[in-house]
């Protein structure tokens, strides 16, 4: 049982701060408190104010801390439970930092610690943090295994930083190349609640709140052919049923007919790669209709992707689609009922409007929606603030308020249709999205969020139609923050984002720039399993074993050898004397000359035979040799400075001197 | 305490142990290349692996690529660790000077140079025998350090203190390095000095008293003279040097013509041991009164003298009386 030096516990202390700050913010207070007392406490132990506390206090405080894990966690088994429970044991032995081995399991655990953080937090600020916290505890671990009579606590840090620094060329090797595989057993962040985006039910005002957030959805960077923005339609979820108020995704969405609606004569594909934030949901995105679903999705009857697993972190997937394409030319009885089904008795203003058209345009589809989006277009408004309806939303909706958002012409076009008996129904989705011409993708966010309609065309399958354009046709060309920019209830949520996403000229590009790096740092860090394959077939043509051995190899031995080789050839001994410096300088450079100094020489005997092979240097190097000596022997300090001025002297003299044996083939 | 010790492989330890020092010729000065420098992880390294496997989990079961990073890092670290304890040894030159004498049931030190390599600092050496204290040192602002490692003395004679171990930790103390060196020094252990009856004189039986008394009482004071080597620092003036008038040596008179023999015969009652522990005792008590005596053991005789050559004449002989044939042919082996 070695005891720790002063200097170490200090450390101890430095590199418990380091790992537990980043958790701070969503542990309970009092384990905060908790992670601030202790380490007070242990200081007042060090400096001697305060006795080791008595094994009663600590078994007191080890009650006390469990039950407050026990209130605090005791509905949550997952990783914020075991997180708490392992902040709180550091914070525990903390306290009672004495020897060795606490010191080794304090700092073994802080090093878990600090990756558990990386379960909430992964922004390139949140990484160079935690390197930051790891040179901390191997300073820290240094500090316990170094003389404990060494105090400076500069020095186990200048080590750390170098070692760390010495390290990361293997670890980028074994990060590029180490296989990923999926997760062993099944785990869960307990986070729940859903995070901000589309949902399964659709009211009309639901989308509008969407509006008020600048947080990302998803981000797109296409291999080839980018979509004009009016093409941009990213299709999420399908509203098939209404109840009157509002529209809703079916129940039983995942499981019916695995395969989705039928894709026929599809033209103008896409390749395409997305990266979609977590949502807690299971739905994806997807743009338009992409011709197969990667692993671990599937269809949607309505054929939009979701995916099989609650989407809890970010992922990404390829896809190929189709921008033309027939969907489902042929309807089944049930599914045509389906899509016309309404509830009796309601909005019957609507329906007797759309009968009435319906009889207008001769009961022909395409004339009667062009008939409803010209009226949509000729008097009614696009806002962000619509008034609250009634009972009857359409009805309100279409004969009292007349203006509304996405969601309201979405629901009141599809309402409509089924009212005239034609299959219809609401999509929900993105449309749009930024273009970020630095790193060449579309940045979506929830801000772009989009309903719009699809109705059945007998031998056309479904037929987008998109009211909001009727209505606002620079909605569906412009981005999102530009058409919103002047109304005020855009980004209301967020004042600040405002500002960020408003704004013109550098600003703008500035953002961009940001943007760009984080979508490289969620692409290329983040999100590498999703890369990994295709960039080592990039780099190695077909991917074997063999050459994934030697891949593994060749940087390895070259990293380990560079290592070796800064650890071992030691370093220059350089004199911190400034004399001893300058007179190093002159030597090596006599010796360059053809004139070495022997170790066992003094700077006399040295002078006559530098004399003898460069006369020139006479005078110089005798004074030199003399203070030297007055110096060196005689005691006399003062003249120091002299001797330096000497030295210098020499050395000056010296570059006029040509070496003698250039002289001799000269001759 | 190291976990092979621990995992009770101490025989695989010993054999590995006697198979290195086989493998090099006793040299007084080595330098510790990768030929003879081991390493292993410690016991600590061995719960930093398990840490490591603790984190390439989470980072598989969340895929987090930081989390994989962060593994990386530290894989990374630990193998950078091994090449950073290796060099901490690595290129050390070690020699061996020499053993000091010492009386049995003390330490014997023994004097040891370390020479650090070329610009680079070795920290945390620890250096043992297989009895005694190690000794930790760094050489970081010296290149040349000798140290002096104590070895516990029990028994009189030559003593071996077996193979030195150097070993390290340093930086992280993942990694034990370490390297077995036959260094080839011994110390002479002289009996311990036990008090015991009061020796007889070699003279006759009846003049005993008066030169018995002599040279057991306190003589006469005669004053000092000029220190000079060798003369035993019992018999210093000190309170003279603390006055600042240089070493001096107190001299007492009427001492000069006795003769005591310490011998073998005379202490029938005791054994073989405790015989060697009171001529020892009684030699230092002679030595200290400038009291010339003689020894007789069994096979030696040494005729009266007094002085420090005298003095470690006698301790020699009583350190090795019988077993100077087994241990003296070492010498003849070294070099």
């Amino acid at each position: 049982m070695r005891q720790i030096s002063r200097a170490a516990v200090i450390w101890q202390l430095i590199a418990f701060a380091g790992v537990v700050i980043p958790h701070v913010s969503w542990l309970p207070f009092w384990l905060g408190g908790l992670c601030l007392v202790t380490p007070a406490v242990r200081l007042m132990i060090h400096t001697g104010r305060w006795p080791l506390p008595h094994w009663s206090v600590k078994l007191l405080l080890i009650l006390a801390v469990a039950a407050g894990l026990l209130l605090s966690f005791s509905r949550e088994t997952g990783m914020n439970a075991t997180v708490a429970l392992l902040v709180a044991g550091l914070a525990l032995k903390m306290i009672e930092i004495y020897h060795r081995r606490d010191a080794l399991v304090l700092l073994y655990v802080a090093l878990f610690v600090c990756a558990t953080s990386f379960l909430y937090h992964q922004s390139i600020a949140m990484a160079l943090y935690a390197l930051f916290s790891v040179v901390l505890v191997i300073a820290a671990l240094n500090s316990i295994y170094q003389d404990p009579q060494r105090t400076d606590l500069i020095r186990p840090l200048r080590r750390s930083l170098r070692l760390v620094s010495l390290s990361i060329p293997l670890m980028l090797v074994l990060f590029v190349l180490f296989p990923r595989i999926g997760p062993l057993w099944s785990v869960s962040m307990n986070q729940q609640r859903a995070l901000s985006g589309l949902s399964d039910t659709m009211a009309p005002g639901d989308i509008s709140q969407l509006t008020k957030s600048a947080a990302l959805a998803f981000r797109v960077s296409f291999d080839r052919e980018i979509p004009e923005p009016a093409q941009r339609y990213w299709r999420s979820l399908i509203y098939t049923e209404f109840d009157g108020r509002s529209w809703r995704v079916p129940a039983e969405y995942d499981r019916r007919s695995p395969g989705g609606e039928s894709l026929l004569e599809v033209e103008r594909l896409l390749s395409y790669e997305v990266i979609y934030e977590p949502t807690n949901r299971h739905w994806l995105v997807a743009l338009d209709q992409p011709l197969s679903a990667p692993q671990g999705m599937r269809f949607s009857p309505g054929h939009t992707l979701y995916s099989l697993r609650a989407v809890d972190r970010r992922q990404s997937y390829r896809l190929r689609s189709a921008l033309e394409y027939r969907l489902q030319p042929i309807l089944s009885g049930r599914d045509h009922t389906a899509y016309t089904q309404l509830p009796d008795g309601s909005n019957r203003r609507a329906r007797e409007l759309a009968l009435q058209r319906w009889q207008e345009v001769d009961q022909d589809p395409e004339r009667f929606v062009a008939r409803v989006l010209a009226q949509f277009n000729r008097a009614f408004t696009y806002t962000l603030t619509p008034p609250p309806l009634g009972q009857d939303p359409i009805d309100g909706f279409l004969f009292d308020s007349r203006q509304g958002f996405c969601g309201h012409y979405a629901g009141a076009l599809a309402f409509l249709l089924r009212s005239v008996g034609i299959p219809a129904r609401v999509v929900g989705g993105y449309q749009g999205g930024e273009w970020n011409p630095y790193e060449r993708y579309i940045t979506v966010r929830q801000y772009d969020a989009h309903a719009w309609v699809e109705y059945w065309l007998d031998g056309r399958g479904w037929v987008r139609v998109d009211p909001t354009a009727a209505v606002s046709p620079e909605r569906v060309v412009e981005a999102a923050d530009q058409v919103f920019a002047r109304d005020p209830a855009f980004l209301a949520d967020t004042p600040l984002a405002r500002w960020r996403f408003g704004g013109s000229g550098w600003v703008v590009d500035l953002r961009r720039q940001i943007d760009a790096l984080n979508f490289n740092w969620h692409r290329w860090v983040l999100n590498y399993q999703g890369q990994q394959m295709e960039l080592l077939t990039r780099l190695m043509g077909q991917v074997s074993v063999l050459k994934m051995v030697f891949a593994l190899l060749l940087p390895f031995s070259l990293v380990m050898l560079f290592m070796a080789w800064t650890q071992l050839k030691g370093r220059r001994a350089k004199p911190r004397d400034p004399v001893d410096r300058a007179l190093q300088r002159l030597l090596s450079r006599l010796a360059r000359l053809g004139v070495p100094r022997c170790s066992d020489e003094t700077l006399q005997t040295y002078t006559a035979r530098v004399v003898a092979e460069y006369p020139e240097m006479r005078s110089s190097m005798e004074v030199l040799a003399r203070l030297d000596e007055a110096v060196r022997y005689a005691g006399q300090s003062a003249q120091a400075r002299d001797l330096l001025a000497a030295i210098n002297d020499c050395y000056r003299a010296l570059r006029a001197v040509r070496p003698v044996s250039a002289e001799n083939e000269v001759k | 305490m190291s976990w092979v010790e621990v995992a009770g492989i101490v025989r695989l330890s010993r054999v590995l142990r006697n198979w290195s020092l086989k493998r090099f010729p006793r040299r007084r000065t080595v330098r510790l290349t990768q030929n003879r420098i081991y390493i292993l992880p410690s016991a600590a390294g061995v719960g930093f692996i398990f840490l490591l496997l603790m984190l390439l989990l989470l980072a598989i079961n969340y895929e987090s690529n930081l989390a994989y990073g962060l593994t990386f890092m530290l894989v990374s670290l630990f193998i950078l660790s091994i090449i950073q304890t290796y060099a901490n040894l690595a290129g050390l030159e070690v020699t061996a000077l020499r053993g000091h004498t010492c009386y049995a049931g003390e330490p014997a030190g023994f004097t040891l140079e370390l020479r650090a390599a070329k610009g680079r600092d070795h920290e945390q050496l620890v250096l043992s025998w297989d009895r005694g204290t190690p000794l930790t040192l760094d050489l970081t602002d010296q290149r040349v350090a000798q140290v002096e490692l104590a070895c516990p003395a029990l028994r009189r004679g030559w003593l071996d203190p077996g193979p030195l171990k150097l070993e390290t930790h340093f930086p992280l103390g993942l990694f034990r390095a370490w390297t077995w060196l036959d260094t080839g020094l011994r110390a002479l252990v002289y009996p311990k000095p036990i008090a015991c009856r009061v020796p007889d004189s070699g003279g006759g039986e009846g003049a005993m008293d008066a030169r018995r008394t002599r040279a057991l009482g306190f003589e006469d004071f005669n004053g000092f003279s000029r220190y000079e080597n060798g003369v035993s620092l019992h018999q210093v003036a000190w309170k003279v040097y603390a006055r600042g008038q240089g070493l001096h040596v107190k001299q007492y008179a009427g001492t000069a013509s006795d003769e005591v023999w310490l011998d073998w015969d005379h202490w029938l009652a005791l054994n073989e041991e405790e015989r060697l522990s009171g001529i020892c005792y009684w030699a230092l008590e002679f030595t200290q009164r400038e009291q010339p005596f003689g020894v007789r053991l069994p096979g030696v005789s040494l005729m009266p003298a007094s002085g420090e050559a005298h003095r470690l004449r006698v301790l020699r002989a009583l350190a090795l009386f019988g077993q100077e044939a087994s241990a003296c042919d070492r010498s003849a082996v070294r070099r």
